[in-house]
């Protein structure tokens, strides 16, 4: 296995860790596990507001994070998993980001209307602009991810004799 | 040979960004959308240290933003910990009181306006209790630190990345040659 191919896959491990934790906060906190549970409350405390009446429900449980969050991280996983069907994964550039913008808009007005009384959002707004911003995310920071790993993991640190100054140099295959 | 300029002063900025917005109470509310403090930091990150780059240095590179982010993430992380602990312990009952009567204020004005279902505040009293009851101990400190030293690097490192993307090259700066991954 190349070195794109077990970064990719360890990218995936890892965003699929942090949507578990997601399923598992309500699911152990369903099942009497509250220490646990509570401890991942509190962990995904730190990226939502966990607003009982916006989130999804496991049985009686709240998820770890509102709906839209839910949204962001689930479609980006969903991402994720689409991305090697339409591109390589060795492929580095990214679309403009004046899209990532646009893409970013819809959530922006929604929250902000929202705010200030203009249009009250729904589950189903939330929801799609959610799911807009995660599964766009991963066509900008997948390949500029492997592509930083891909540059950390193959140099290598020289040390100049002349000015005692420790370097990094790219590693020739 | 030219060698690309310190990361010291960027990472420094971007920390004391993320440390300011998720440690400052009422503005760390931007962090409950995705971390948006968080990213912004380490985006800020990346644009500083683009900003030392002259056009005869090595060009910025995505493993640079990568760093930028993870190293600006931890010092976010420290900041925003410390912070939250001083403001704790010098403002204590101030601070809750001061944040008590924001959120009932504001809570009530949405419950008002119907943005909110009833009984949201009722709720929100419960978690802001528990928050503050937390955060004067020292396990609720040192347990904030660990989670934040997870979190912040993560999120950090997303947003050098993403902000690679939109300030990544310097137009004058030449095309760095393709190296075999």
């Amino acid at each position: 296995m190349n070195t794109v191919n077990r970064i990719y896959i360890i990218f995936v491990f890892f965003v699929m860790l942090w949507c578990g934790g997601l399923f598992a906060a309500p699911l152990l906190k369903h099942f009497g596990f509250t220490t646990s549970s509570d401890e991942l409350y509190s962990f995904f405390s730190h990226v939502c507001h966990q607003d009982h009446a916006r989130s999804f429900h496991l049985g009686n449980e709240h998820f770890a994070v509102c709906i839209r969050c839910t949204a962001i991280y689930f479609s980006f996983l969903a991402g994720l998993f689409l991305i090697p069907l339409f591109r390589r994964l060795e492929q580095v550039s990214v679309p403009s980001p004046k899209l990532l913008l646009l893409i970013l808009l819809p959530m922006v007005i929604d929250v902000v209307f929202h705010d200030s009384g203009i249009h009250a959002s729904t589950t189903v707004s939330r929801m799609i602009t959610g799911m807009l911003l995660g599964g766009a995310l991963p066509w900008w920071v997948l390949p500029l991810s492997i592509e930083a790993w891909s540059q950390l993991i193959s140099r290598k640190k020289i040390h100049s004799q002349e000015s005692g100054v420790y370097s990094y140099v790219r590693k020739t295959q | 040979m030219f060698e690309k300029p310190s990361k010291q002063r960027a990472v420094l900025l971007g920390g004391l960004i993320i440390g300011a917005v998720s440690g400052l109470p009422g503005l760390n509310l931007i962090n409950c959308c995705c971390c948006a403090g968080i990213l912004f930091g380490g985006a800020m990150s990346v644009y500083l240290y683009r900003q030392e780059f002259t056009a005869e240095m090595p060009p910025l590179e995505s493993s640079d933003a990568l760093i930028l982010g993870i190293i600006s993430g931890i010092i976010g992380a420290l900041i925003t910990t410390f912070l939250s602990a001083m403001i704790t312990l010098i403002l204590g009952p101030v601070e809750t009181e001061l944040v008590r009567n924001f959120m009932e204020k504001l809570t009530q004005k949405l419950e008002d306006r119907g943005s909110v279902p009833p009984g949201t505040m009722d709720n929100l009293r419960d978690q802001f209790e528990k928050a503050m009851k937390e955060s004067g101990t020292i396990g609720g400190i040192l347990r904030s630190l660990v989670y934040s030293l997870i979190i912040y690097p993560i999120f950090s490192m997303l947003g050098g990345l993403i902000g690679f993307g939109f300030f990544g090259k310097k137009k004058n700066s030449p095309v760095p040659p393709s190296t075999p991954l």
